[in-house]
């Protein structure tokens, strides 16, 4: 057992010896406060419009979709999005809660719902592409290998190394968020409600599931979502990188999946089998925010299952290969 | 050799926090959003909601405006898209520096939703939201009830011909009677603000067909209007048949329907002379 974790010790050190993690940093602290500012000016710029008043704004908001509804060029899939919004406005106009209270912790909250599918999910791919790729094009996959190691072994020290970084990526991805975003919006907003629980069923709203939740309970759900999906992606590009000899490829094949995911996501709703591919069941944190699933029959547990299911068999397809493979370059 | 050591400790202790933390977090998460609990709370309740018990805005010396109703609130058929509402709150603005000590202008909401009836408007009035917005504002302006008797100039578009004079007679007295209650229900939201209610014109006005009975129509309204009004403090009926009678086609945009920016303007400009 001391030896295993050895030579997770050793994957690691490998991997923060890479940079990759310290680039996977660098680039959340370039990009955060790209988008606070961003963030700061579109809420001086409602602020002009609006005054001060979030309730003016959001009842404007409510009735500009309204008046979408009755348009005969907005498609249907549209309307019951809208229709879905106008319920869950009104819902917390209703109980006088501000569904955008500016803060860090809010920035933070929404920052991660838009990064949760891609932003990421890129992150892990950064560091989790290479890992066996690498070993293959260094050549050092022979010093690897002969040692007196069952392979099964060397390859779950690389997994297991992985996760450690999946759990550390997702969680510094959150503290640079709030860090960063607090020093242009306050640290403040732990404690505001948002309400979770909107059932859907078609167009309608069911509200009696509704709960008011803190927003650091919100966050750590949240993060447990984002990180679940991150764990799943870990573990195909994990596959992918023991299946491709070269890393680049395998950093292509992982981002055109996720990438085609992202479209999917926007068109297939009359295709109804993609709900099956694992790229389009990415968007978990949408289902705490009560919006409509991508195509009808998704739930969070089918969702689950999918991505489990993928998981599940890139974790064999990876070990099967990589325990048969001649080794001959 | 030793910082190596260094940076496995340190890696594999916050690692192994946040992966607790993480998968905690995903259990309590998938537990909350998989067997939902029921929050024993009566959905509809609205009376109750904190933005209804509030209290109308305090005067504070500037006019605060909101525009509430039909498709002509909204501004449909205006390329600006400003209709009557915004551009009545332009022509309310200081124009000059000699009347730089008037009133301040904020407008507030444009709450106006293209094809609103009056049955429509009174299930709007309920909202909170809505109740909030007309609280806070001390100009109302309201145009409601062309969709009551015309069912938004589908008359037209459909090619059924003239909107029917036994067609508007059967509604006229249930959508006056829906108006009365509108207009009290706006009082009772705000008792104090200043409520314009744009009577309505004949967009029929130059097709022979439908003159007649449009014209009849809708005086009948605008006369109940009136006397609805003239009985009600602070309430003022802005007339705006006139304006379209003469050259109808010049004031319509291109629905035939809605006024266009040049039709919007002039209703403002009364609006506006109604208030000062």
């Amino acid at each position: 057992m001391n030896r295993f974790w050895a030579m997770v010790q050793n994957e690691v050190v490998k991997i923060v010896k890479k940079k990759r993690f310290y680039i996977v940093l660098l680039i959340l602290a370039v990009l955060v406060p790209i988008f606070s500012y961003a963030q700061m000016r579109q809420s001086l710029e409602r602020r002009e419009s609006y005054g001060s008043d979030w309730r003016l704004e959001v009842q404007q908001a409510i009735t500009d979709n309204q008046n979408s509804l009755s348009s005969d060029r907005v498609p249907q899939e549209w309307k019951v999005y809208r229709q879905i919004y106008i319920q869950q406005m009104q819902y917390y106009l209703d109980h006088d809660v501000n569904p955008n209270e500016p803060g860090g912790v809010t920035f933070t909250r929404e920052f991660i719902d838009n990064s949760s599918t891609l932003f990421i999910p890129l992150m892990i791919m950064t560091i989790a592409s290479d890992l066996v790729s690498s070993e293959r094009t260094g050549g050092t996959i022979k010093m690897l290998l002969t040692r007196p190691v069952r392979r099964w072994k060397v390859l779950l020290s690389k997994v297991t190394a992985l996760l450690m970084f999946v759990s550390l990526i997702v969680a510094s991805a959150y503290l640079i968020c709030y860090l960063i975003s607090g020093l242009f919006f306050g640290f403040k907003g732990w404690t505001i409600p948002v309400f979770t629980g909107f059932v859907l069923n078609g167009s309608d709203v069911d509200l009696s599931f509704v709960q008011a939740t803190p927003q650091w309970r919100y966050l750590l759900m949240q993060a447990g979502l984002v990180w679940f999906v991150g764990v799943v992606v870990a573990l195909l590009a994990f596959m992918v990188s023991v299946l491709v000899r070269s890393t680049a490829a395998s950093i292509v094949v992982m981002m055109a999946a996720l990438i085609s995911g992202s479209i999917l996501t926007n068109m297939a709703s009359a295709w109804t089998s993609a709900k099956y591919l694992f790229m389009v069941n990415l968007g978990l944190t949408e289902y705490l925010a009560g919006n409509p699933a991508p195509i009808q029959g998704m739930t969070l547990g089918f969702s689950l299952a999918v991505l489990a299911a993928w998981a599940a068999v890139s974790v064999i397809i990876s070990f099967l290969v990589f325990t048969r493979r001649d080794v001959l370059t | 050799m030793n910082s190596w050591k260094w940076i496995w400790r340190l890696s594999a202790s916050l690692s192994a926090a946040a992966t607790l933390a993480l998968a905690a977090g995903f259990g309590y998460g998938a537990r909350e959003m998989m067997f939902p609990r029921s929050n024993g709370m009566e959905t509809a309740s609205p009376a109750e909601a904190p933005l209804a018990q509030r209290e109308p805005s305090k005067d504070d010396g500037s006019y605060r405006i909101a525009a509430i109703g039909d498709s002509l609130a909204k501004g449909t058929g205006d390329v600006t898209g400003q209709g009557f509402a915004r551009r009545t709150a332009a022509l309310l603005e200081p124009q000059s520096d000699t009347e730089k000590n008037g009133k301040n202008v904020h407008f507030l909401n444009n709450l106006g939703i293209n094809g609103m009836t009056t049955q429509q408007l009174l299930g709007e009035l309920e909202e909170p939201g809505v109740q909030y917005v007309l609280k806070e504002a001390n100009l109302i302006l309201l145009s409601i009830g062309a969709n009551d008797l015309f069912q938004g100039g589908a008359a037209l578009q459909t090619g059924t011909g003239a909107p029917a004079a036994d067609s508007i007679e059967r509604v006229l007295p249930e959508a006056e009677s829906r108006l009365e209650q509108a207009l009290d229900k706006l009082r009772e939201i705000n008792p104090s603000a200043d409520i314009v209610y744009v009577g309505l014109y004949n967009p029929f006005g130059d097709i022979d067909a439908l003159r007649e009975t449009g014209n009849a129509g809708i005086s009948k309204w605008n006369a109940a209007a009136s006397a609805l009004i003239a009985v009600r403090a602070g309430m003022t009926l802005t007339p705006t048949f006139d304006l379209f009678q003469r050259d109808t086609a010049a004031y319509l945009s291109f629905d035939h329907f809605h006024p266009n920016a040049a039709g919007y303007e002039r209703i403002a400009d009364r609006i506006v002379q109604g208030l000062r």
